[in-house]
């Protein structure tokens, strides 16, 4: 340690202020969250005219999906520091994550204002876009910040909206790209098969899908995906070995729980197609709000 | 040795064209979807097409089911329009004369011979209204809704007459979509690309839907709703039924129906000895492959694989697949989509009218679909999306899967409309299949298949006589050219709309149908042999072929 290094420590050592602050950032990087809330309160409480403070309070919040109260520490930050950038970009995930979502994308917007250079603005403001199922925006932002930083998260997004408009070689370059970019995106590879299986390459759709169980062995969606393509192979033991291993991954994977129920009745397992349609019904009454096909069309009625 | 080379005479599908024979048709009809400005869903609704033979000689007639002006609007509603078919390629608007005008807002409907006495009956689904118009028999119709019972006040859609109980009388499926009207209106907002909240529709998630109604036939003129009895589920949150169609999928004889949904699942009513049970979700066509509801819109059964088990096409929503369910047998289906060739063909468009059909008349089914979008300033909300939208056509290449022959049929395909409602039917009498096409907002047009008829064919009507008289519900299977192909006459299908009452076999190159086996409603089986190709048959139930008319082109 020099000597800068040992007057900074003796300074930080002296100010109950920093010294809050330096240890709750340390909880936050080491992802104990609750115990940097504490300390950002503190800081907050001995300094309340600090926008840092409650910054750092809004994001330790925000981890432990405490987002209301997030909202309302970065709007207090956003007062104190009204141009940081980074103040409205949690502020924008806190509202995102409460499903406000024009004020989310108000914060976004205001944060790619302050900060035009950072690309994982305008990713967020893309899929914000995205979730709404307004595409087009979404393209245009995911475009932006490839324009500013060449990313594999960036392609990977791009792709998804260039799927999701049908432009089905666009999204598949899009896709490759991403792994060219990062090889272990597993998210990818199954974003890639399932544009090989629109695309009638089947072959070519089960070696991405293997490849994303290889890579994370609990990617519930590609096990998923191997037994849809099994099941119009006619191979309908593979499919249920796939089914059943997404179901292992993840219990509430939807379409997986349908397909199995579907295929078991069909084999005159007549009771286990019973408990698994009975959980199906579940599952889709906890997913029945993004089962929903419209939404960008027609929120917010006006009454 | 090229002589002994079978001669072939199917047609290439690149020789085959649909063209616009509206304006030379006479067809005038243009629809009102009574927008006003206050984004009233049913706006969004369009009219169905209904062809029957209203006047019963021997052609099919237009009647197109028509919307009205909505407030703050107060002009006249233009009704409803019947076009007579003349029998040289023209039709005559016979609105008037034959009574069937209606003034209220319609959407679609179903004509079947309800009473048995040998003419077809009207019923005509709408918003706020039905109505209900029986055939006298001399070009002209009585209106009877309340007479005969089917007076509703909800919002009704699709429509079809068939056979629930086996008693040689037709009985009425009626679908009812959303607890929507004049007084419970909302409005949405919607996001354009500025940024900016813009009126626009609500989606179907701000109402309530309404079940459907089942009535059953009494024989003596009148129907009775026997929806609770009947096994008609009560589920406000799940009843938003647009399309409805009919067949014995379970291959027990008797007729099932598929119903359906905007965004919520979709029905299977198999029919029990009179009695519907709803199977939806355990036959597996309740959702999708991935277990989703989507929007279903239009419906159609069809035999797509020939492998003498009815399958199931249903049009959805933009952003959503066509799907299109395989029958296992057994009652069960699976989503072959991607199977068929179908699962990215769709994806921007927004479907409603579908109907499998066999325009080459190769002995394949094949698909078309008539697109539009509901959301009439779309292109502000997502510019890569359009308000009107071209048709598809899908030619089945043989074993089930569909190539997309959109582009190579004809420029009137491509022409871009909202479209809706959607039927077939040969109307000029050359062996073809045409297609009559409802436009939300927009002119009907009739669409004339040119070349589909350079491969054989044979039509079948049917007459019953123990079974409804006309014989809907009827299984025929065509055995020609060492296979087979099977169908069933039913009345509705696509969405709010119904296509010709007869079975029309593409025959290929085959010189006639060797075999034709008809299994009536009544449980009567009867096999007939030698039609020759490019046959109009009538076919009596207990008396045997009454008219076989072979045509030369």
């Amino acid at each position: 340690m020099g000597l800068s290094g040992a007057l900074l420590l003796a300074s930080v050592l002296q100010d109950p202020f920093s010294e809050a602050l330096a240890e709750g950032r340390k909880h936050l990087e080491e992802h104990r969250a609750a115990e940097a809330e504490v300390l950002f309160r503190r800081a907050s409480e001995l300094r309340p005219s600090d926008g840092g403070a409650r910054y750092f309070l809004g994001v330790a919040l925000l981890q432990q999906g405490k987002s209301e109260d997030a909202a309302r520490a970065l709007e207090e930050a956003k007062g104190i520091s009204p141009r940081n950038a980074a103040v409205a970009f949690e502020l924008g995930n806190a509202y995102y994550s409460l499903e406000r979502l024009d004020l989310a994308e108000e914060a976004f917007l205001e944060a790619a204002a302050n900060a035009p250079s950072w690309d994982r603005i305008r990713l967020r403001l893309g899929w914000l876009y995205y979730s709404r199922v307004e595409i087009e925006r979404a393209a245009a932002e995911f475009n932006r910040a490839l324009g500013i930083a060449e990313s594999a998260t960036g392609r990977y997004y791009l792709g998804l909206t260039e799927a999701a408009l049908g432009e089905l070689d666009a999204a598949c370059r899009s896709y490759r790209k991403a792994l060219e970019l990062d090889p272990e995106m597993a998210d990818v590879q199954v974003a890639l098969g399932r544009a090989y299986v629109r695309l009638n390459r089947a072959q070519d759709a089960e070696s991405a899908f293997r490849s994303a169980t290889a890579l994370d062995p609990s990617q519930a969606e590609a096990h998923y995906q191997l037994g849809l393509l099994s099941l119009e192979r006619g191979d309908d033991d593979a499919s249920v070995k796939s089914f059943e291993l997404a179901l292992a991954a993840n219990p509430r994977h939807q379409s997986a729980c349908y397909n199995l129920s579907l295929l078991l009745a069909r084999r005159g397992d007549v009771e286990r197609a019973d408990e698994l349609r009975a959980r199906f019904q579940e599952i889709l009454a906890e997913n029945q709000n993004r089962a929903r096909t419209r939404t960008a069309i027609s929120r917010e009625p006006d009454r | 040795m090229f002589w002994l080379l079978p001669i072939l005479a199917i047609a290439s599908p690149g020789s085959l064209r649909f063209l616009d024979a509206t304006r030379e048709a006479g067809i005038r009809f243009v629809h009102e979807r009574g927008a006003g400005g206050k984004k009233y869903l049913v706006e969004t609704f369009g009219g169905g097409v209904l062809v029957f033979d209203y006047d019963a000689d021997g052609l099919p007639d237009l009647y197109f089911v028509n919307g009205a002006p909505l407030p703050p609007r107060n002009d006249p509603a233009p009704g409803n329009r019947l076009y007579r078919n003349l029998g040289d390629g023209t039709f005559e608007d016979v609105t008037e004369r034959a009574g069937v005008k209606s003034g209220t807002y319609g959407t679609g409907g179903s004509a079947a011979d309800v009473d048995n006495d040998g003419d077809e009956d009207l019923y005509v689904t709408g918003f706020g209204d039905t109505a209900f118009f029986r055939n006298r028999g001399d070009g002209t119709f009585a209106e009877e809704t309340d007479p005969a019972g089917l007076r509703s006040t909800l919002w009704s859609a699709s429509a079809a007459f068939f056979e629930l109980d086996s008693d040689g009388f037709l009985d009425l499926f009626v679908c009812n979509y959303l607890d929507a009207s004049l007084e419970n209106h909302k409005t949405c907002l919607a996001t354009n690309t500025r940024g900016e909240r813009i009126p626009s529709y609500c989606h179907p998630d701000e109402y309530d839907g309404t079940p459907g109604v089942l009535y059953r036939n009494r024989g003596e003129g009148g129907f009775m709703d026997v929806s609770r009895e009947g096994g008609i589920l009560f589920d406000a949150r799940e009843s938003k039924s647009l399309g409805v169609v009919g067949a014995d999928y379970d291959g027990d004889g008797d007729t099932d129906l598929y119903v359906a949904n905007d965004s919520t699942r979709n029905f299977l009513y198999r029919n029990d000895g009179g009695r519907l049970k709803e199977l939806g979700l355990e036959a597996g066509v309740g959702y999708n492959e991935e277990g989703f509801p989507e929007a279903g819109m239009g419906t159609d059964f069809g035999d797509i694989d020939r492998d003498g088990w009815p399958d199931l096409v249903v049009t959805n929503f933009d952003l959503e697949k066509n799907t299109v369910y395989r029958n296992l047998g057994g009652g069960f289906f699976l989503d072959a989509t991607a199977a068929f060739g179908l699962s990215g063909a769709s994806l921007t468009e927004l479907g409603f009218g579908a109907e499998l059909f066999d325009f080459d008349n190769d002995g394949w089914l094949d698909l078309v679909v008539a697109n539009g979008h509901i959301i009439d300033n779309i292109e502000a909300v997502q510019p890569s999306l359009r308000y009107a939208q071209p048709m598809q056509l899908f030619r089945n290449r043989g074993g089930g899967r569909f190539g997309d022959e959109s582009r190579s049929a004809g420029e009137a395909l491509q022409r871009k409309r909202v479209g809706r409602g959607l039927a077939t039917t040969d109307f000029d009498r050359d062996g073809d299949l045409d297609l009559v096409v409802s436009s939300g907002g927009g002119p009907a047009e009739l669409l004339r298949n040119d070349g589909g008829n350079e491969n054989g064919w044979i039509s079948l009507a049917l007459v019953g006589t123990s079974s409804n008289r006309d014989g809907v519900g009827a299984r025929v299977e065509v055995r020609a050219g060492g296979s087979s192909q099977a169908e069933e006459l039913r009345t509705a299908s696509s969405y709010l709309s119904q296509s010709e009452l007869a079975l029309h076999f593409g025959l290929g190159t085959a010189p006639a149908a060797e075999q034709v086996i008809v299994r009536w409603p009544s449980g009567r089986s009867e096999t007939y042999p030698g039609i020759a190709t490019r046959s109009r048959v009538s076919i009596k139930e207990g008396v045997g072929v009454l008219r076989s008319s072979p045509e030369v082109r």
